[in-house]
């Protein structure tokens, strides 16, 4: 599993790679976690239930990204932990997002995130490996 | 010419032509200005999405790009254009996440002299502006209250006593989209936009205390508002996450619109509808709303920083006038002269500032003849620069000029080579103090990863859309 920072001139874009869809997801919410706050780590104090199904699995990523994002967001937390599955057929993601409270002093260190972008937004499974890339408005 | 001007035929000392067929299905040509050194950092990426622009059904004249061009999401920054309202399509991805991102600029009798160190004034304005990731707004305020910003944008403020009728008078649209529709914006988009209002945000949006050290035209920067030596406030912030909420949501609405109504697109970003459609209304009503949440929210600050400077320098709110506010985000109903007569399109700006000319209509009558003030911020290091709108921006790009200096380096690639603490020492020699959260955000930030706000701005002036009225240089700035 990797996450990889790609040149970009604007936002930020990630190269993510995964042996299983669902690692792929949970890879894809740590980038996430790791822009907006530098370094979300620390015990979870907090669930979050989570169940949402797209049309493929692109849009599915979309989804689960923005309301990832929303709910950080909008409920004032870090997520730490993800255990999730993801599946490719029908695309479909449920699960539970685990985190704790935003805290200003340890986790202002990051940049904030205004969406989550479709260009060139794209899901490869080549040779046993999953592979997507995605750009964050930040 | 590099690789990346490959296909592109030169068309005016600044003036470039992507022709159609540069990418498959284009309906007219792309058009983008540049002089030969900013085109040296154009990425191909931002040519693609030019070009992409130039596919969508309805599109007008051609897909237009302004001198700080640069590889965005969608429409690339820097891009405008305007779509037929019966045969056009609105698309959020001409407007961007930060719906009715801009700027605006307070004018102080204040000296730099007169600050004093600065350290302490700046450090009161950081604490008096929530920044950064998290921040959450001081306001008070409930639903109602959201409501009338969604509807009202900063007229809301100026009635809740932060503000007042002049700042109005000197935002444009009077700080306020009629065509706003509250129903239209999502309970997601309202839970994110209550504890936000007031906040700078993060990233590229900043406070800057500036001093203005040239004056191009006299007479333009008097009607504006402006005096040589005093001290300016710029404030660069958008609609926070209620607009970024608006905006996600409707690339998921869209995206089924776009099937509904098979429009083939190059680019999942550039989701559509037709603007008359159902889908269609339903986003501008709602673009709209987030657009006067962020004037709403402009104004705010701009009450945060009248307190501060009034509580420290003994000043009345009329002695901080507000010059101007212009949105750089945003799409818009105007009437434009087309080939066949005036004509009222849907304008998309993404990153680019609307500059009208002298006698339009919907300018204050102060500033009637000399059009409307522009905007352009510099990067932290570099001059900004206020410019007045003219006729030739609304001959050639439906009254749009650039909105800023545009990057040329990654937020990586500026990690990677910068620090923090190293800028902010040099910016401190050079007599700009900064503030912000942490050194990471000053790096990514840096000047140097950004085009020379004076060369992009020359570029302008030289094509015509907009003429220089002042320069501003920076002296305190405070990052999110």
């Amino acid at each position: 599993m990797s996450i990889e920072e790609l040149e970009h001139t604007a936002d930020l874009l990630y190269r993510v790679r995964a042996a299983s869809l669902t690692d792929l997801f949970v890879e894809a919410a740590r980038a996430l976690m790791q822009t907006l706050y530098g370094d979300p780590s620390g015990p979870a104090t907090a669930s979050w239930p989570i169940e949402l199904k797209a049309a493929d699995r692109e849009s599915l990523l979309y989804n689960f990204l923005s309301e990832v994002l929303f709910l950080s967001e909008a409920e004032n937390l870090v997520f730490t932990g993800f255990d999730l599955t993801v599946t490719a057929s029908p695309p479909s993601v449920t699960g539970w997002l685990r985190g704790r409270p935003f805290d200003p002093a340890r986790d202002a260190g990051g940049t904030e995130v205004k969406g989550i972008s479709y260009s060139d937004l794209a899901i490869v499974e080549r040779d046993g490996e999953f592979c997507l890339e995605v750009l964050f408005d930040v | 010419m590099s690789d990346t001007m490959k296909g592109v035929t030169r068309a005016g000392p600044f003036e470039w032509e992507l022709p159609v067929g540069y990418v498959p299905g284009m309906r007219v040509p792309g058009r983008f200005f540049l002089s030969e050194v900013l085109a040296e950092t154009l990425e191909a990426g931002a040519l693609r999405q030019l070009a992409h622009v130039a596919t969508l059904p309805g599109i007008r004249c051609c897909s237009l790009a302004m001198p700080d061009i640069h590889w965005g999401y969608g429409f690339p920054i820097g891009g405008v254009g305007a779509f037929d309202l019966t045969e056009g399509v609105i698309s959020p991805g001409g407007v961007g996440f930060d719906i009715n991102c801009g700027v605006r600029l307070v004018s102080t009798p204040l000296t730099e002299a007169d600050l004093g160190a600065k350290t302490a004034v700046i450090e009161e304005l950081y604490q008096a502006v929530p920044t950064g990731v998290g921040a959450r707004s001081r306001q008070r305020l409930g639903r109602e209250d959201l409501r009338s910003m969604l509807s009202d944008g900063a007229r809301w403020a100026v009635e809740s006593g932060l503000g007042t009728e002049r700042d109005l008078v000197r935002c444009e649209g009077s700080g306020r989209m009629e065509e706003a529709d509250p129903t239209q914006v999502s309970a997601k988009a309202l839970q994110r936009g209550l504890p936000q209002s007031g906040t700078l945000g993060a990233g590229n949006h900043f406070l800057e205390l500036q001093v203005v050290d040239t004056i191009f035209n006299p007479e333009a920067a008097a009607a504006f508002g402006v005096e040589a030596g005093s001290v300016a406030v710029m404030i660069h912030c958008g609609s926070r996450g209620l607009g970024h909420q608006v905006c996600t949501d409707y690339i998921q609405v869209l995206e089924a619109a776009t099937k509904r109504y098979r429009i083939d697109l190059p680019d999942r970003q550039l989701a559509c509808a037709p603007i008359d459609s159902p889908e269609g209304r339903s986003y501008f009503g709602a673009m709209a709303a987030a657009a006067n949440y962020a004037w709403a929210n402009r104004q705010a600050i701009t009450h945060q920083v009248r307190e501060v400077l009034g509580r420290r320098f003994d000043l009345a709110d009329g002695e901080m006038p507000l010059v101007y506010d212009v949105a750089h985000n945003i799409a818009k109903i105007e009437e434009h002269e087309l080939p066949g007569g005036r004509e009222r399109v849907c304008v998309h700006r993404k990153g680019a500032t609307r500059a009208f000319g002298p006698g339009t209509p919907g300018l204050p009558p102060d500033l009637a003849a000399q059009g409307q003030p522009v905007i352009i911020p510099g990067s932290m290091g570099t001059p900004s620069f206020l410019l007045q709108g003219t006729a030739e921006a609304m001959r050639r790009t439906f009254g749009s000029t650039c909105h800023g200096a545009g990057r040329v380096m990654s937020r990586s690639g500026a990690k990677k080579h910068l620090s923090g603490g190293a800028v902010k020492e040099v910016l401190r020699r050079e007599g700009i103090l900064v503030r912000a959260p942490n050194d990471a955000a000053i790096a990514e930030e840096a000047p140097s990863v950004y085009k020379d706000s004076t060369e992009v701005v020359r570029v302008v002036h030289e094509v015509g859309f907009g003429r220089l009225v002042a320069r501003l240089r920076p002296i305190g700035v405070i990052k999110g």
